[in-house]
């Protein structure tokens, strides 16, 4: 083996770096891990219940009433359950993360995955302004017809934005998310003073 | 050291073996490489926090299809990546700007002399690109360019270019500094 007096020197210098930091303990790690999976669990469980609470509800109300406010209803229903879903298949998708695969494979699957949240992204918004032009033209004309009153026109625009809000939420999200991922892969992360290079060669 | 598929930690037991002989063997060069991506103390304990739940997590997983050395390394360097898109998320300055801080709040002047060529050292490497820095904390950890391969899924072709590319800007750096 070829002694290489520059690399020797800074090896001896890097095995002195961690003397500094503090080790995790194995408990804290324990604990740790305890905690990241009874939270997965636990929102994996507040999801699907939530989901299915909504969906159980809105059928025993189609069968009692057949109102326009069922409209209103099911709008508030199907939304709701939609967020539910996408919020669980976020979950489940997070934890299968690849972290045991070699660096170029991870850097590649999160691109991937990243080009993949922008899609849904782009497809979510387009179903979501559907959704919503369809709920308010339909409460509109309700409204314009006498068959709704003033007061649960405003109520149902007010449930319809709020929705709408908590959906762009999610996609402003997790478009962020994708975007500094892809920058980050594609562009590079910027050197302080030289230019940005590239994680995908 | 090698596992095979017939010493599947499968144990809850043997998973805390495994997990106590991996802390010794491996836990300083985690640290050492916590510390190659953040220079704030916080942040760096966060990120080896997160490698090391990474690891307990993904040990029962582990088949021995490649040492336990790459898998853990592996593990920790996908890690950092994550912690750097996840920075890049939230807007948190580039760990390097905060050197200066770091540097003062170190405390006695005796301290900060003797471990003046370390953080000479990690500092120069916090300022690679990343690609550099993946490569020469490995390298730094002896590992050979098979090994490296290995880590980062290059050829020990492409393995030996970024090397030279990075010990290049490594030098450079600290001559900088």
């Amino acid at each position: 083996m070829t002694l290489d007096p520059e690399m020797e020197l800074w090896r001896e210098e890097w095995s002195g770096a961690s003397n500094g930091d503090v080790m995790p303990k194995p408990s804290e790690i324990l604990a740790s891990v305890t905690r990241y999976r009874r939270r997965a669990h636990l929102a994996l469980a507040a999801n699907v219940t939530f989901a299915i609470l909504l969906l159980a509800a809105s059928l025993i109300t189609a069968k009692r009433m057949h109102s326009r406010e069922m409209v209103l209803w099911a709008i508030c229903v199907w939304m709701s359950t939609l967020i539910a879903t996408f919020v669980a298949i976020e979950g489940w998708q997070g934890s299968r993360v690849p972290n045991m695969a070699s660096v170029a494979d991870y850097v590649v699957f999160h691109r991937k995955r990243a080009l993949a949240d922008r899609r849904k992204v782009r497809t979510g918004v387009a179903f979501l302004s559907v959704q919503a032009m369809i709920a308010g033209a339909w409460l509109t004309t309700d409204l314009l017809r006498g068959r709704m009153p003033l007061v649960r026109f405003e109520e149902a625009m007010i449930v319809l934005f709020l929705i709408s809000a908590a959906w762009v939420y999610v996609f402003v999200r997790i478009w962020r998310r994708s975007k500094a991922t892809l920058e980050t892969i594609e562009n590079g992360v910027p050197d302080v003073r030289g230019g940005p290079h590239q994680l995908l060669e | 050291m090698e596992r095979t598929g017939a010493e599947e930690p499968e144990s809850g037991a043997s998973l805390h073996e495994l997990y106590t002989q991996l802390l010794s063997e491996f836990g300083p060069g985690l640290g050492r490489l916590a510390g190659s991506y953040e220079a704030v103390p916080q942040a760096r304990e966060d990120l080896l926090q997160d490698i090391h739940v990474a690891l307990w997590v993904a040990l029962p997983k582990f088949r021995g299809e490649a040492s336990l050395r790459t898998f853990v390394y592996r593990i920790a360097h996908n890690r950092a990546l994550t912690h750097v898109w996840r920075r890049k998320q939230t807007g948190t300055p580039d760990p390097i700007d905060d050197l200066q801080l770091i540097d003062q709040l170190q405390g006695p002047e005796a301290r900060v002399i003797e471990n003046a060529s370390r953080d000479r050292l990690l500092q120069a490497i916090r300022g690679l690109p990343l690609t550099s820095r993946q490569v020469i904390t490995l390298a730094l950890e002896d590992m050979s360019n098979g090994e490296m391969a290995a880590v980062l899924g290059i050829t020990e072709n492409n393995v030996a270019v970024r090397l030279s590319r990075a010990r290049t800007l490594l030098r450079a750096r600290l001559r900088r500094n």
